[in-house]
């Protein structure tokens, strides 16, 4: 944490879930601002998730705390996207 | 942010900051005072500074303001007249450590109008009113860390306690054994693929076509690859470790009695993807090289030397992230598993290399002792099988998200005889496989403490919604208070909004008035996103340097030094002991100088968990998390 330099950027954002499965709930930041995938043991509600229902966190602007580039994770990383992206073209040709 | 007149006297000992503008000749009451649980923020902010010579509020009230002041004004004796004098004598204890809690011994023929010790930067104050005979013994301190939000309590109602608690001591019973677990272990140093799985000296071959078979018996499992990975091979990459397994069959009775034979240096793991190569479980993968992603020797993880079956299962694309998918991989790699605990029933006698025993007591005229562990229970891999035919098996275990998440009680040696199958897949740093609760030392702490009745360990399930985490809290409140125990320590695995449930069973089990510990992983990433006043005894099982889940297998879960402190500290809170209030932000220190003051009083030499900083710094370590120009 020390490595932030804007450590209290933190401002009140809201978002709308647009994905639910039983691992991880896809939000979409309101003003189409983009989307943050997170595990589902991450949002906290009342009752069960639902798309649609909307929620409110705080966030920070993610900072560039090193100019190293992690080759290893990154290509680990890109793979996962790679796949995902595949299984996204999968299910919308069925 | 006035206070109330309750609050001004629980912060007695606290800075007496104002809270608004208050004009001179103003009677100061607890209206005028700032809430003492907000100073530290507005101190880091810099909107407040504290002289030294700061007034206490236990000092100010109905004292008289002399001058004007403005809001968030630090009250000195400047400023006010009619000081309340709140210290005949004081004694200042400098520590080196901050520790997280003093034992303060009274003689009953003492009364103590006593003791609010307020820590901070390092010194312990004790303020007695007034007494004679007193013995102050410090430090002595068990205690542990973690960001909760705890009230602070006066130790004179706690000292009290204290002598009702050795003024009459239950009568010991004698003790009644309940039942006996014999594990005999035979020794594996060589895996080999054959045409038929047996054990014959320490090789143990494993059927060429029992991985097809197995793929066979799921209908989600469109592949699965069995490797065996002797220590030469842990540098490969691998597939996210979905879990780590002991390999036992029952000899004799059933789980948690009888014999159990099990195969030593040889553990079953299971990894994954779909049909995509996306990682089951999506989140907190640890797949890459396997020497730089486990933390080996802690309960849950391999130790080094150990050859892993490792299964690679490949479910139908997309169904890793829904509950059947993982539940298939994990009873596809049962199916050879099986087979080999088939091979381990018929394996020869004479193999057994050396054989232990674990007996259940119950003690009567002891402290009774329950140990709660909230398990993962929103389904997919956030879920357990519960209490199968095999130690560690699949086949007739109900998942707790079926049994409704509700408490479900067992008695330790179902635990260490494998009656929980791990589908869990939280962070890899903080998941307790299944290999943990074979191992798990909470339980074998607090079953083998003689000063302590361990009544049996709860398990209960950590749903999504808040609404069910309610519910089966409360049915867990009821099931302490029928059992009547004197104690609880609850534990929890990984973080998020499993916290809220752990949080509110903290609350139910401590409202009975039942003394309780809790023990998570919280450091600096997990720390707890709710408090209550029961929350004052708290165990982090955070092992990283940098107190962040870091990828790495099994880092971060209780291990026997946690364990050690859990039950040290439930002890203390039995005993009425004060617990000291936690630190403001994560000090790896509290945890140290609390083993350091129980190796002290009990003499026994407590062994340091190693963590990352011991394996072979991975790229993605080094540059992540702990860039060396930092």
């Amino acid at each position: 944490m020390d490595k932030l330099k804007y450590i209290s950027t933190e401002s009140y954002y809201e978002g709308i879930i647009v994905e639910v499965t039983d691992a991880a709930v896809i939000l979409d930041f309101k003003g189409r601002l983009g989307q943050l995938k997170v595990p589902k043991r991450m949002v906290i509600s009342d009752d069960d998730l639902k798309v649609g229902q909307q929620v409110g966190f705080l966030m920070t602007f993610p900072e560039v705390i090193s100019k190293k580039v992690d080759e290893d994770y990154a290509e680990s990383a890109k793979k996962q996207l790679e796949a995902r992206r595949k299984a996204e073209a999968r299910r919308k040709e069925a | 942010m006035s206070i109330t007149n309750e609050t001004a006297k629980q912060h007695a000992n606290d800075n007496a900051i104002t809270c608004c503008r208050f004009e001179a000749g103003t009677v100061i009451d607890p209206s005028n005072l700032e809430d003492p649980n907000l100073i530290p923020d507005l101190e880091d902010s810099g909107l407040l500074e504290i002289p030294g010579n700061c007034l206490k509020i236990g000092e100010v009230l109905g004292a008289r303001l002399i001058q004007t002041v403005d809001a968030l004004t630090a009250l000195t004796p400047e400023v006010v007249e009619g000081i309340t004098s709140m210290e005949k004598e004081e004694e200042k204890v400098e520590e080196k450590t901050e520790d997280k809690e003093t034992k303060v011994e009274a003689v009953s023929s003492v009364e103590p109008v006593t003791p609010v010790s307020n820590v901070s930067g390092g010194s312990v104050k004790i303020h007695i009113g007034e007494g004679r005979d007193i013995n102050l013994e410090i430090p002595l301190s068990i205690g542990g860390s973690v960001g909760a939000a705890p009230t602070t309590q006066l130790i004179d109602s706690q000292v009290d306690n204290n002598i009702e608690a050795k003024s009459e001591p239950k009568a010991e019973g004698e003790e009644k054994i309940m039942r006996k677990l014999v594990r005999k272990h035979f020794k594996i140093d060589k895996v080999e693929l054959a045409e038929e799985t047996k054990i014959e000296g320490n090789t143990l071959y494993i059927r060429k076509d029992a991985c097809k078979d197995a793929i066979n018996t799921e209908k989600l499992v469109v592949d699965m690859k069995l490797d065996i990975i002797t220590s030469d091979k842990y540098s490969e990459y691998s597939e996210t470790i979905m879990d780590v397994q002991p390999i036992a069959a029952k000899e004799e009775g059933e789980l948690g009695e009888g014999i159990t034979r099990v195969l030593d240096g040889v553990v079953v793991v299971v990894t994954g993807t779909d049909e995509d190569g996306v990682q089951i479980g999506e989140f907190g993968s640890s797949e890459g090289a396997m020497d730089r992603n486990i933390m080996w020797g802690r309960p849950g993880s391999p130790e080094k030397g150990e050859i892993f079956i490792k299964t690679e299962v490949k479910i139908k694309a997309g169904k890793g992230m829904e509950r059947p998918g993982p539940m298939a991989a994990h009873d596809a790699t049962d199916v050879i598993t099986q087979e080999i605990r088939e091979a381990l029933k018929k394996a020869d006698e004479s193999l057994v290399v050396d054989s232990e025993e674990f007996v259940q007591k119950r003690k009567p005229g002891r402290k009774k002792v329950v140990v709660i562990k909230e398990i993962m229970g929103q389904g997919a891999m956030h879920d357990n099988y519960i209490m199968p035919t095999e130690p560690v098996g699949t086949i007739g275990a109900k998942a707790n998200v079926d049994l409704g998440n509700v408490p479900v009680v067992t008695s330790p040696l179902q635990v260490l005889d494998g009656c929980i199958h791990a589908l869990t897949c939280i962070g890899p740093a903080s998941k307790e496989t299944s290999r943990h609760y074979w191992r798990e030392p909470l339980v074998l702490e607090a079953m083998n403490d003689d000063e302590i009745d361990l009544a049996g360990v709860i398990f209960v399930g950590s749903p999504q919604a808040n609404s069910e985490k309610f519910y089966v809290s409360r049915i867990l409140g009821m099931t302490i208070e029928a059992m009547d125990v004197d104690g609880a320590i609850i534990t929890t695995e990984g973080f998020g909004n499993n916290h809220v449930d752990f949080a509110s069973h903290i609350n139910e089990v401590g409202k009975r008035g039942v003394p309780v510990v809790g023990v998570t992983y919280s450091a600096v990433q997990g720390q707890l996103v709710v408090g209550n006043e029961h929350m004052n005894a708290m165990i982090d099982n955070n092992k990283s340097s940098q107190g962040i889940e870091n990828e790495i297998l099994s880092n971060n879960c209780h291990a026997p030094e946690d364990a050690i402190r859990a039950v040290a500290m439930l002890k203390a809170k039995i005993a009425g002991e004060e617990i000291k209030e936690a630190e403001r932000k994560w000090n790896p220190n509290v945890k140290l100088n609390n083993i350091e003051l129980i190796e002290k009083e009990t003499g026994r030499k407590i062994e340091l968990e190693e963590n990352e900083q011991s394996l072979p710094k991975s790229k993605k370590r080094q540059e992540i998390y702990e860039p060396e120009d930092k």
